[in-house]
């Protein structure tokens, strides 16, 4: 088959892919739903506890999960492309190192252990990570890496500090740092869920002229692509969806970096195809991940960010000792 | 004054200056082949006229006009560029590459037109690739994958044309069949400027020579006129007798 139909028909199998994982995360859980009431739950809505359980715990839950899986996907895909580098992932340029310390300062400052109070620390954390990564590297991908990476060894190590000594900040600041869509539904979620529609909106703005960049920054500017203009714009869009996406649901940045680097093989050479396929499929790890969660500890929860990682770290692993890395 | 003219730059990679005082006009419709050393500064004068190097003084103008002034996408469907070393995305096949040359031309909408496509089959037809289209860059030799760039950047169909050592990773009789492209492209009425290594093919090939040592241009003209033993000895430090090419009446360099 030729490339595009074997893009298009693999588009099409993972967004099969992410109605059953949608599906899954509305009926499965303590309490299993069958898919017929899940149905009913909108066609013929008649406030049993199962409707309850579909419409007013679950729903809002899979609404943040395909948010949150879109915009850590589209974001990974976005440094990705950005650093040349197919093992990049949002943190690397700080976001996750400045959210975390934000909260944790908070925290430690304000005894601000509310919710809405940490969503609006993790955010402002990340932001001011990534300004400040971005005035130390500048247009290099190369020192864009390196002044994340250095900035996130010594937040972490600052963090560290004010964990071991105020042990009551460590107390609320684990609950945000597993990683989690439980309990995320009693913060206003409207506007992090409308800064990530509007950053994948501009994504999709940034498809020609980072795929013309593809070609190295020379031919990209000799064919009239505003290079610097463009990698400003999709650094702030990255960083934007990866905060974002980090203040609701904590550190799952490993969404970031698998979902990209496992549908590029499908999608070289074209930017576009990338983020349609990370719109689609990183809500199916992170929705599946937090149905498997579920399963697993039906009374505590584990954090879906672990899931995460022990669901597709061995298909990470799998994918690059079968068919070997793949350069952007 | 009409074309692509340098005035007097000044250029240079943060504390090293490459060129003072540079000048150049590049005559319209001509194959113009820029010769001299290694790190004679050759490279950097083609990048300022691609706007890839910001010129520290001076200006370069297109038909009278600073570069600077005009939009990006204007000058990318004037001014087409092949660099020296090229980044290919993996897994990208020919004639997608190829069709990658067209992004001037095309608007927010990526619509692909007639003529787009008769600009992509006309460049793998010019480059000899057109048999190669459905295969993918990295499958390709050195050679080959030199040509499908310079169809990339043919496709952008512009009416100059740069190219910056595009003979290197060419063995001979691929170099003669891109030199004889470059004429063509030429008599079709497009500018060409180019750099070259070898001097005897820059003789034969180009119309308009220009010498460079130092930053500077040493010597701009025919190229009877320009090669001579004595500017081969000063711009090269090669002692040499210039013969006439035995096939072309050109002037040919040969070492003592």
């Amino acid at each position: 088959m030729s490339d595009p139909g074997r893009r298009f028909s693999g588009l099409l199998l993972a967004l099969a892919a992410a109605l059953v994982a949608a599906a899954a995360s509305l009926a499965v859980g303590t309490r299993t739903v069958p898919l017929d009431e899940v149905v009913r739950a909108f066609t013929d809505y008649a406030a049993t506890d199962d409707h309850i359980v579909v419409r007013d715990l679950r729903l809002p839950r899979m609404w943040l999960g395909i948010a949150v899986g879109a915009a850590l996907a589209v974001s990974g895909a976005l440094v990705q492309t950005l650093t040349r580098n197919p093992l990049a992932e949002p943190g690397i340029l700080g976001v996750t190192a400045g959210a975390s310390f934000a909260i944790l300062l908070a925290t430690a400052l304000w005894q601000a252990d509310a919710q809405a109070a940490q969503l609006v620390a993790a955010a402002v954390g990340a932001l001011a990570a990534t300004a400040v990564v971005y005035a130390v590297g500048g247009s290099s991908p190369l020192r864009l890496v390196l002044a994340g990476v250095a900035l996130s060894a010594v937040l972490g190590g600052l963090g560290l500090g004010i964990r071991l000594a105020l042990p009551d900040v460590f107390d609320d600041y684990r609950f945000w740092s597993v990683g989690s869509l439980a309990g995320r539904d009693q913060v206003p979620l409207e506007l992090p869920l409308l800064v990530i529609a509007v950053g994948l909106a501009a994504a999709l703005l940034l498809v020609p002229p980072l795929d013309a960049m593809l070609l190295g920054d020379e031919v990209a500017h000799t064919q009239g692509t505003r290079v610097a203009r463009t990698r400003t714009i999709t650094l702030v869009v990255l960083t934007v969806l990866a905060a974002a996406a980090t203040a609701i649901a904590g550190p799952i940045l490993f969404v970031g970096l698998i979902v990209p680097h496992l549908v590029r093989r499908l999608t070289a050479g074209s930017v576009g195809w990338l983020l349609a396929y990370c719109v689609v499929l990183g809500p199916v790890l992170i929705l599946v991940s937090d149905v498997v969660a579920r399963l697993l500890l039906p009374t505590g929860e584990v954090p879906v960010a672990v899931v995460t990682a022990f669901v597709g770290g061995p298909v990470l692993i799998w994918v690059v000792r079968r068919y070997g890395a793949v350069d952007p | 004054m009409t074309g692509l003219v340098a005035h007097d730059l000044t250029l240079g990679y943060g504390e090293r200056v490459v060129s003072t005082g540079l000048s150049l006009a590049v005559p319209p419709g001509r194959l113009t082949a820029v010769i001299g050393p290694n790190a004679c500064g050759k490279s950097t004068l083609l990048r300022a006229l691609v706007r890839l190097q910001e010129p520290r003084a001076g200006r370069v103008e297109l038909d009278g006009v600073d570069l600077r002034r005009l939009r990006p996408r204007e000058v990318a469907r004037r001014i087409g560029f092949l660099p020296q070393r090229m980044v290919a995305p993996e897994g990208i096949s020919v004639t997608h590459l190829v069709r990658r040359g067209r992004y001037p031309h095309r608007d927010w909408r990526l619509t692909w037109t007639d003529v787009d496509e008769a600009a992509v089959t006309r460049a793998l037809l010019d480059t000899g690739v057109e048999d190669l289209a459905s295969r993918r860059i990295e499958e390709l030799s050195g050679g080959q994958a030199q040509r499908v760039w310079l169809a990339m950047v043919l496709a952008q169909e512009t009416e100059l044309l740069l190219l910056d050592e595009p003979t290197t990773f060419l063995d001979l009789a691929h170099q003669y069949d891109l030199l004889r492209l470059l004429a063509r492209l030429r008599d079709a009425g497009r500018t060409v400027v180019v750099v070259l290594h070898d001097v005897n093919q820059a003789a034969r090939f180009a119309d308009h020579l220009v010498a460079m040592q130092a930053g500077r241009v040493v010597a701009a003209g025919a190229p009877a006129e320009v090669v001579t033993a004595d500017l081969v000895e000063q711009v090269f430090g090669l002692a040499c007798e210039v013969v006439p090419d035995p096939v072309a009446g050109s002037p040919m360099v040969v070492a003592h």
